[in-house]
């Protein structure tokens, strides 16, 4: 009865699906914060009607939409409305970005400059006239502390440390590591590698990985982040025709992956899609079909709060990594209320988003101090940037836990 | 992943039969495509407002109708049950079995209620309207409230009123983006020394009233902000309904998730069911869009998807069909049957919905799941708007399931 008719009436991203109920207006946290936001119902399917007619009703308060995607979890109608949005930027927004947006964009070329010189880069970055400079001139706020950068790169660490010894494995993943793990914190790469190793699985990296372009798509850089896409879905592609699933450790690069790539660049992934899995939904699934066991240190006491960032939300996928993190038995898990941080990306170090930025994440840093915990769990690295600099506490990725906790050796015999 | 019941659908009914199972031990996922109609709610709970005859006869008159099955003669302790679940997950709702109330509508009529939540403008018959003067108090730009509308209501039935419009600085700030001048926005201003400031200004327009009406805007700023405003304001002060997004359906959503999810509940947001896997004449799992192959098995599956505006149900030229199963649905086979030519007459398509057995089990191509069951609006044979009976059969049919999958009857004594 369904593919007569509802196959073939789809407008683009279910536009024609609004019913006008303004659901997705009491869930956007911009709109909480930010009145010169229009909300996503205005800014996204009621404007789309009239930018269809013609562009000149593009509203320049789109730029305020941080691409969380809360409206689309909430729409009960199945409309795609963080898409049409996304989308209406790029075709109708400023044609010319900023030079601010087009650094903070390219996150892989400005991370491969920046870790060869590593320490002169983040002790400038760190220096208060450095910050007023780049406040006034780029318009990066002040308040923000750039990440830093690693001096060496995970990549590098990988050829050197790591490569070698993946060959001795019979089973393996491919690992896109995205540019935080390998520009600002490559533990996080090496914690994955130390866990996947330890439960039999050798590591591969792509050749010539790219950014995955979630930077450039909201900074309105739709042709590189075109090229980096294509660049990668040709090398995942490689990947899974080798036998491998492809694992990550964001949250957002997963998202950019498996869904901006269609919905927004307009790409065809379908044949990697369902390959594309964060590490550990990759490791709950061989757990929970007893394909593989997990053995913990006695000695590992944790209490920590789960954080479940907007691109985790949109996925659905928070629930691998907090079954995992349970299954610790020295862990103490709390689950945090879902709410967006304030981030975003590139989003809060913008200086006109700044002050938004942090309104939207308050009440996630009360709920945090109130708690008292120590560390937050999150598959985000900019949200890490965002609680780290706005609480006390101390960010780590499930992966980084998960590899705290596990007894290696154990693990190790336990998979023979 | 393995559950004990597995419900699609997380409005109302999802919610209520989730609770009641998960507060009986069983391990409960809810799948929830967007939010629900809860976010229409108008604070009442609808039992039967006698329309479509009488309520004890309904098993001869109407042997299909969700009331024929579940059995009247139930329907007080569900009332109970109702009242109970509510009041756990911090909803406090008045009213009783047996006896309806009347409720104010959003354009000023007085509408037949079973349980109302507390703040709401409620009589328990049109004699008890008040005799002096009513002032109903809209706010300056607020987009679903009009209170000529509830005054002529009122006037209607010889009531005196008046109306008056109040604005704040915190308010006016919203009024920049015109178009979101809505319920959810001004209940979060409402917060800190702004619930004080509306006090004032509500006493200043009300000056020799007996009772003072307000939209439904409180409770997302500052939880006690309504009950501030009554303790300020000279005279009695209740609360009428908005259109949607409405404040108290968001947080009744929000309540009720939270309460499942303390009570161990899996929510999964955002997501749907795409297809079944049925082993031996039973379901023995579903996959959703999120969670591509990782199949969600339990014993028990539960159809809660809601009616036309849940997406529970759809309808094609060709006919009325249930997407995730193809459950069978009662309809009319003849098209122009479905609707009547005034909108206020009775609307056939009111009725339809899958169809059940005396269990609630769904059937599919006419053989009968024995582990699928049916609960809500999904459910066909009820007029909601013409019996006034929607959220009565709701939350009757959700309690109902629940009780047949735990093969007992729920009583509020042996639940927390």
């Amino acid at each position: 009865m369904k593919t007569k008719y509802e196959d073939k009436n789809i407008s683009a991203n279910n536009f024609e699906q609004c019913t006008k109920c303004t659901i997705c207006t009491a869930y956007c946290p911009v709109v909480e914060v930010n009145p010169l936001y229009p909300g996503p119902k205005q800014a996204g399917p009621d404007g789309e009607r009239y930018r269809l007619k013609e562009p000149m009703y593009y509203d320049m308060g789109l730029k305020y939409c941080l691409n969380c995607k809360r409206c689309e979890v909430a729409c009960p109608s199945g409309v795609r409305i963080g898409d049409i949005i996304a989308l209406a930027k790029a075709k109708n927004g400023p044609k010319i970005p900023k030079l601010r947006d087009v650094v903070l964009a390219n996150t892989d070329f400005v991370g491969s400059v920046a870790t060869v010189v590593a320490p002169v880069v983040n002790t400038t970055l760190r220096m208060g006239a450095v910050k007023k400079v780049m406040d006034v001139t780029l318009g990066v706020d002040h308040h923000r502390t750039m990440p830093a950068y690693a001096s060496q790169k995970f990549t590098t660490w990988f050829r050197k440390e790591a490569a070698a010894k993946q060959r001795e494995f019979e089973r393996s993943v491919t690992y896109f590591h995205g540019c935080y793990a390998n520009y600002n914190y490559p533990q996080l790469g090496k914690d994955l590698v130390k866990l996947l190793n330890a439960i039999g699985y050798g590591v591969n990296l792509m050749e010539g990985e790219r950014c995955c372009g979630v930077a450039k798509i909201v900074n309105g850089l739709m042709k590189d982040a075109t090229r980096d896409a294509k660049r990668n879905i040709g090398q995942m592609r490689r990947a899974v025709e080798m036998g491998d699933q492809i694992v990550t450790t964001s949250s957002t690069c997963t998202f950019t992956l498996r869904d901006e790539y269609e919905h927004v660049l307009g790409l065809d992934n379908s044949d990697v899609r369902d390959s594309i899995s964060l590490a550990t939904r990759f490791i709950y699934r061989l757990v929970e079909s007893g394909q593989v066991r997990l053995a913990f240190r006695e000695d590992f006491r944790m209490r920590a709060a789960y954080h479940s960032a907007c691109h985790i939300e949109k996925l659905g996928w928070s629930i691998y990594s907090t079954t995992l993190l349970k299954m610790i038995p020295g862990m103490e898990l709390i689950m945090l209320p879902s709410q967006c941080c304030g981030i975003a990306g590139t989003y809060g170090f913008k200086k006109e988003n700044y002050k938004y930025s942090q309104a939207i994440g308050r009440p996630l840093f009360d709920h945090i101090e109130k708690l008292g915990v120590e560390i937050v769990t999150t598959e985000c690295e900019t949200c890490k940037w965002q609680i780290e600099m706005s609480t006390s506490a101390k960010v780590m990725n499930p992966i980084s836990i998960l590899a705290e906790a596990i007894d290696v050796e154990k693990t190790r015999e336990l998979n023979k | 992943m393995k559950y004990d019941v597995i419900i699609a659908g997380g409005g109302l009914a999802g919610l209520m039969c989730g609770i009641a199972l998960q507060r009986e031990g069983r391990r409960v996922a809810i799948i929830s495509s967007g939010k629900s109609a809860l976010h229409f709610s108008s604070g009442s709970l609808e039992l039967w407002n006698g329309a479509g005859g009488s309520l004890e006869k309904i098993a001869e008159e109407k042997p299909t109708h969700p009331y024929a099955i579940v059995g009247t003669e139930h329907l007080e302790r569900y009332s109970n049950l109702t009242k109970d679940i509510f009041a756990a997950a911090g909803v406090t709702l008045t009213g009783d079995y047996g006896c309806n109330h009347l409720r104010l509508s959003p354009i000023g009529a007085m509408r037949p209620a079973w349980l109302t939540v507390n703040g709401f403008y409620t009589v328990t018959n049109e004699d008890e309207l008040p005799k002096g003067k009513v002032v109903v108090v809209g706010i300056e730009g607020f987009l679903d409230f009009y209170p000529e509308y509830v005054a002529d209501g009122l006037r209607l039935k010889g009531v005196e009123c008046e109306v008056a419009a109040v604005t704040l600085p915190a308010l006016e700030v919203l009024r920049e983006s015109a178009t979101e001048m809505r319920g959810v926005n001004i209940s979060r201003a409402l917060r800190g020394d702004v619930v004080e400031q509306l006090a004032e200004r509500v006493n200043a327009v009300s000056a020799g009233a007996e009772l003072v009406l307000l939209p439904a805007v409180f409770g997302l700023g500052d939880e006690d902000a309504l009950e501030r405003v009554a303790a300020r304001v000279s005279c009695q002060v209740k609360v009428v309904p908005t259109a949607s997004a409405s404040v108290v359906g968001v947080k009744m959503q929000r309540q009720l998730t939270e309460y499942f999810t303390l009570l161990g509940g899996t929510f999964l947001p955002g997501d749907k069911v795409k297809s079944y896997r049925v082993e031996q004449g039973l379901i023995a799992g579903v996959c959703t869009h999120n969670h591509g192959d990782v199949e969600f098995r339990a014993d028990s599956f539960v159809l809660a998807t809601g009616s036309f505006f849940g997406r529970g149900l759809v309808a094609n030229p060709d006919g009325v069909y249930e997407p995730i199963f193809g459950a069978d649905v009662d309809y009319d086979a003849d098209r122009a049957e479905w609707c009547s030519k005034s909108i206020l007459d009775t609307q056939p398509f009111q009725r339809y919905g899958v169809k059940v057995d005396s269990h609630l089990r769904v059937s599919i191509e006419s053989t009968t799941i024995d582990n699928l069951y049916a609960a809500g609006a999904v459910v066909g044979g009820a007029d909601a708007v013409k019996e006034g009976c929607g959220a009565g059969v709701v939350v009757s049919t959700a309690l109902m399931v629940a009780e047949e999958i735990l093969g007992r009857t729920l009583c509020e004594t042996n639940v927390k």
